[in-house]
């Protein structure tokens, strides 16, 4: 589940995002618990509790003293506001460089990319976001 | 003290052993010496009650000489296996000698208690109704419970002492350890009578009991002495 | 919680045991904190069991110190009673079974916990009746971990605690040391050769080489505090001329170097104008890269 690149806690913080993104945790449902997280994934509780940190730093996770943490209202977008912003980095950098030692142009580029669009599934709530926007 | 007492429990633990096995060798010396004895009393036609064999068979010592090999055995496993377990699961030294001399005390009480009763026994039977003299010998003084009891404890705990001092100096100096101090105490114990070998003869009439258990009771101070320096410096590896 | 001013578990000041023909710590200064889990790794040797030795004071320094609570342990009972430290290899007296290893652990260890002991032999199934001497590599292991756990010592140590164990054991091992953990916190030191397996159980980590500490850090610090360069051979060593390289293999015409440090923005444009290929170093790669050594580096 980890691999050996990244520290774990920040891969179990991102992890966690992404549950939070696909609506695994709804807003103000409490996530697992330091201990229980550590059991779970079988890792030390010290780095569970960083990765909770983590995200309560962020604003994804408030804490409720005695209680546990819970999923932030406004979460959601805020992960998807960090995801964007962090979209350009992990996806198109690469995907340009690796575009470029095959000696595809920019236009060839946006056409894959048009190419795979198409062919995705419809995503409901995509589509409903689509219509709103 | 309780800490103290946590090693002598540690040592009980087998308890089989620290009970069963005297009490089986003890058992195997009275089998052999019936045997022995009947064989003696058949072959010569004498019946147990003659004088003359009665003096010879007060002259029986398997019971001294079946004992200390099991003694030394315990004395020496004692140390050598156990106390690098108990420094496994938490006691000092200190506490390791302490509790292994109440242990040793211990022992020497129950194996004294069991020839006392035997002995008790023996007389009570009028020699286990046969003329058997396992434990009415010379050296444990001829029916005599003090003495009896003395040699016993004393000569119980010089086993177990001497073993542990054995079993220590394995430990610290390894294999070779034992075998030189078995080397040094030889050649003390000849330089020793070499020395005396003109006035021998004085020495020996002049032995009371009393100076032997003297000297057995330096030993076995001494021994603990040793057996003390060599665990300080000792390094379970 | 305790507070932060409470000597650290312990502490190794210049530690140093040598033995005839041999130094098997030199000046060890480290430090182990209360109730965390700290692994000891580095190769066969490096020192480790050593270590744990003098800090149970079942062995004497040579030089320098070490404190455990902040006090010498050596013939300390208070201190001793509450530590455990059962080797890889531990010896049981002759004749010993199951149930004599467990009574005299319980004899031993003041917080001995019967029900954890017995929960575990019947998750192990560690048997009965055969003497712990015909006991496999893999029981044996499992009767260590069983009288580890059960101590519930302030400090337990484990000495390669997975030997001889398969995979679902040792699973069931890192499950119960994290549950036992969570539920009474206590200071834990684990040597390792799996640390593929066992670092994401790890909150600080020393790594021993040739009987010194050569990092001593958290787990997470030490994920990704290097990377890997290959490629052809002249331009890896190119490359490795000016930094820390910790280990360096030449195979025909190509290489690899495992470098220490982060990988920074300018490390990366420089491989990348070589040719090199980079690739992040696991904590299991650092480990063996740091017990390459010294003569590795120096060719």
């Amino acid at each position: 589940m980890f691999d050996d690149t990244r520290p774990i806690f920040l891969q179990l913080a991102d992890s966690i995002a992404d549950d939070v993104l696909r609506g695994v945790y709804a807003e103000e449902e409490q996530v697992p618990s330091t201990n229980e997280l550590a059991a779970y994934m079988r890792i030390n509780p010290a780095t569970a509790g960083k990765a909770l940190n983590l995200l309560v730093e962020r604003g994804v996770l408030y804490k409720r003293r005695g209680i546990g943490m819970f999923v932030a209202p406004g979460a959601r977008s805020l992960i998807e506001e960090e995801r964007r912003q962090a979209f350009a980095e992990r996806f198109i950098t690469p995907l340009v460089a690796e575009a470029k030692s095959l000696g595809l142009s920019p236009a060839e580029i946006a056409r894959l990319i048009d190419q795979r669009y198409a062919a995705l599934p419809a995503d409901p709530q995509q589509t409903s976001k689509e219509q709103q926007s | 003290m309780n800490r103290t007492l946590k090693v002598t429990k540690l040592h009980l633990n087998k308890w089989e052993n620290f009970i069963g096995t005297p009490v089986i060798i003890l058992a195997v010396v009275m089998a052999i010496t019936l045997i022995i004895q009947i064989a003696i009393q058949r072959a010569t036609g004498i019946s147990g009650t003659d004088p003359e064999y009665i003096e010879g068979a007060r002259w029986n010592q398997a019971i001294m000489w079946a004992l200390p090999g099991f003694l030394v055995y315990y004395g020496v496993q004692a140390v050598a296996t156990t106390y690098p377990f108990a420094l496994a699961l938490g006691t000092t030294r200190r506490n390791f000698i302490g509790g292994t001399m109440i242990s040793n005390a211990l022992q020497a009480i129950f194996i004294t208690v069991l020839l006392v009763a035997l002995l008790g026994i023996e007389l009570a039977t009028g020699h286990w109704f046969i003329g058997l003299y396992v434990l009415d010998v010379h050296l444990l003084g001829a029916g005599n419970v003090g003495v009896l009891a003395a040699t016993s404890f004393l000569g119980v705990m010089f086993c177990l002492t001497v073993g542990g001092l054995f079993g220590a100096v394995w430990v610290r100096f390894g294999s070779m350890g034992p075998a030189f101090l078995g080397l040094g105490a030889g050649l003390a114990l000849a330089l020793t009578l070499l020395i005396l070998a003109p006035r021998l003869g004085e020495i020996f009439t002049g032995l009371t009991g009393g100076a032997v258990a003297v000297a057995a009771i330096v030993v076995i101070v001494v021994a603990l002495a040793g057996t003390w320096f060599a665990m300080r410096r000792a390094s379970v590896r | 919680m305790t507070p932060s001013s409470a000597p650290p578990a312990v502490e190794a000041r210049a530690l140093t045991r040598r033995y005839r023909g041999a130094t098997a710590l030199d000046g060890v200064t480290l430090t182990i904190e209360r109730d965390k889990i700290t692994g000891l790794l580095g190769r066969n040797g490096a020192g480790k069991t050593t270590l744990m030795s003098l800090i149970t004071a079942q062995d004497r320094p040579t030089s320098g110190s070490v404190h455990v609570h902040g006090r010498d342990p050596f013939e300390q009972a208070e201190l001793i009673e509450q530590m455990c430290f059962l080797r890889d290899n531990q010896r049981y007296p002759d004749d010993y079974k199951l149930k004599h290893a467990i009574r005299a652990a319980r004899i031993c260890y003041p917080n001995w916990s019967q029900e954890t002991a017995d929960r575990l032999i019947e998750l192990f199934r560690i048997p009965s009746k055969p003497v712990v001497k015909k006991f496999s590599r893999g029981q044996l292991s499992a009767l260590g971990i069983v009288l580890g756990l059960a101590s519930r010592s302030e400090i337990t140590f484990f000495d390669e605690p997975y030997l001889g164990l398969d995979a679902t054991a040792r699973h069931i091992f890192y499950d119960e040391l994290l549950s036992e953990f969570t539920e009474h916190p206590r200071t834990i030191v684990l040597s390792t050769h799996l640390i593929n397996e066992m670092d994401r159980l790890l909150e600080r980590v020393i790594i021993l080489d040739q009987g010194r500490v050569v990092r001593h850090a958290d787990v997470e610090e030490l994920r990704g505090d290097a990377f890997q360069v290959a490629g052809r051979a002249a331009a890896v060593e190119e490359f490795a001329r000016d930094r820390r390289s910790l280990a360096h293999r030449t195979i025909g015409g190509l290489g690899t170097a495992v470098i220490e440090g982060s990988l920074a923005t300018d490390d990366r444009e420089a491989a990348e104008a070589a040719s090199l290929e980079i690739t992040p170093v696991s904590l299991q790669d650092l480990v063996a890269a740091y017990g390459v050594g010294a003569e590795a580096a120096a060719d």
